[in-house]
């Protein structure tokens, strides 16, 4: 073997070892932060919202936890799917479970072929019920059921061009670029 | 010795940006509580960076073994429904902001999120590339530190370097263009209704391929997904990747930066390089044809040095790596102009 081709091959054993190296001290977690506001109430509630997952990853609602964030307790949850992947895979599914806002935990949700739920819970109880949302997403839906009392709606008036600003700059960018690129040329 | 300044940078920086984008998440994210009664994350409260093993009685790679990869937006918003991630979403956990176009256009042809949503997105894409063009391949692409690392081996066990043909670079080139289409061809196909049911195969094309897959989730210690032999599809988008990220190691002990012309990612940055407010301008006067900037390019680029009139080089292929202006040997032959200021110019 020529000295070439033996320095190739042993550029290629380190790369191989080092990406061997790193899958074999890595591991793997699927979970989100499950975001919600405390209510101001003092007592139990529920808490549902709506997750998606992704295609194959999660084969029916006993795929699918949810755990107290710092203990890892895993708590009851019901678990209603609403839609599937055409692979029959969970691609959407309605998560409740019941919190207090004394304790004030927080909650992570976890998911994947090899997650157990082992706690569930089918019949709900009358208790006021707040949205969660996942990751880093923002509350979609705010909604408090509340039997006395009074309800605060904020509704966004803006127009919804007034979300299509954006537009502007774009085209301003591409024309000083256009315009840019003809003066370079003429240089 | 010439000391070379630009490179010297060049090289901290592209370090730096490259722990901003892995673990930027934890490193800016790490302090912030969005609500002052409200426990702290998990990931929050873990501190700056990710713990390199599970601790005891969290869920360990036992568990997670086939964890998703593609993590779909369903019927949510795009942008809201994960933490934003830099470079490639199969970050561990997300970084700053997203960069990746090529995931970002895939994703929302296929997903139709609504356009209001994507333009604060594009606004900062096209920003970016006004105002510094291909820096981002030169300067911060993960990918491409990975490969100047690579090629930094390379020099250093003396395998010599091959010129870059111009034909192979415009084939190159083309493929990229033929890859770009392909992606946005079956996303935008996958997003019709009526064929919704190959979603769950063919989704993010691109993404299934592209070595950064591979290469990004490791530096966070997250095993990806390098095998899925489920399906057909599954398996030829499997076999696809290996071949890729073996090419993208193998052409970095051929050449140097060849990835970089078959990148769809930088072919998208390109459109806007000769625009850009960084300039590359050459007093030709100045320039006794050493040849030192063409070989000193890493994407093998010879204009520069063929040119006999003064020139703006903003050239679709120059990464703005800036090398040729650190070898230099002429004073102010070669200048890094932003906006027709001049920042740096070579010295003898």
């Amino acid at each position: 073997m020529s000295n070439k081709k033996l320095k190739f091959f042993l550029c290629a054993i380190i790369h191989a070892a080092l990406l061997l190296f790193f899958a074999n001290y890595s591991f793997a977690a699927q979970e989100f932060h499950i975001n919600f506001d405390y209510p101001s109430f003092e007592g139990d509630f529920y808490v549902s919202g709506k997750v998606s997952f992704p295609p194959s990853s999660v084969r029916s609602e006993r795929n699918i936890s949810v755990r107290v964030t710092d203990r890892g307790d895993e708590i009851s949850t019901k678990i209603v799917i609403s839609n599937t992947w055409p692979d029959g895979s969970v691609q959407g599914a309605q998560i409740i479970f019941a919190a207090n806002s004394t304790t004030k935990y927080s909650y992570t949700l976890f998911f994947g072929e090899d997650v157990v739920r082992k706690k569930s819970f089918n019949e709900t109880a009358v208790l006021p019920s707040i949205s969660f949302s996942v990751g880093g997403a923002p509350m979609m839906v705010e909604q408090v059921d509340v039997s006395v009392g009074q309800i605060n709606v904020m509704v966004d008036k803006s127009p919804s061009i007034y979300y299509y600003w954006n537009i502007i700059p774009i085209i301003l960018l591409i024309v000083l670029t256009y315009y840019r690129s003809r003066k370079a040329r003429g240089v | 010795m010439k000391i070379k300044k630009l490179s010297i940078s060049r090289r901290i920086l592209q370090v730096l940006f490259l722990i901003v984008i892995i673990y930027g998440a934890y490193i800016f994210k790490g302090g912030v509580i969005d609500k002052p009664n409200e426990p702290p994350a998990q990931s929050e409260a873990k501190g700056l960076f990710p713990a390199l093993k599970p601790s005891k009685g969290s869920l360990s790679s036992e568990q997670f073994k086939k964890g998703s990869i593609l993590w779909p937006s369903g019927d949510m918003p795009v942008f809201e429904n994960y933490p934003p991630s830099l470079v490639c979403r199969f970050n561990p956990k997300g970084g700053l902001f997203k960069a990746c176009i090529v995931h970002l256009v895939s994703e929302n042809l296929t997903w139709r999120t609504n356009i209001r949503y994507l333009l604060p997105h594009i606004t900062l894409f096209i920003l970016l590339c006004f105002l510094f063009g291909r820096m981002w391949c030169g300067w911060v692409c993960p990918i491409g530190s990975v490969g100047d690392f690579l090629t930094w081996l390379r020099r250093k066990m003396n395998i010599p370097v091959k010129r870059f043909p111009v034909l192979m670079r415009k084939g190159l080139r083309t493929s990229s263009y033929g890859i770009m289409t392909l992606t946005f061809s079956i996303s935008a196909f996958i997003g019709i209704p009526n064929y919704a049911r190959f979603q769950c195969y063919w989704f993010l094309p691109y993404c299934q391929i592209c070595p950064a897959r591979l290469i990004c989730p490791l530096f966070g210690f997250i095993k990806p997904n390098w095998k899925d032999f489920s399906t057909a599809v599954s398996a030829g988008f499997t076999i696809l990747a290996w071949i890729l990220l073996g090419l993208f190691i193998a052409a970095f002990y051929w050449g140097r930066r060849v990835w970089c012309h078959l990148c769809p990612i930088g072919l998208m940055n390109s459109w806007f390089n000769r625009g850009s407010g960084v300039e590359l301008k050459k007093d030709a006067i100045k320039c006794n044809k050493c040849g030192s900037c063409a070989d000193s390019c890493p994407m093998g680029l010879t204009e520069m040095y063929e040119a006999d009139k003064n020139i703006i080089y903003n050239d679709k292929h120059c990464i703005m790596c800036m090398r040729c202006v650190d070898v230099c040997p002429r004073d102010s032959c070669l200048s890094v102009n932003f906006f027709g200021k001049k920042l740096f110019e070579s010295k003898y």
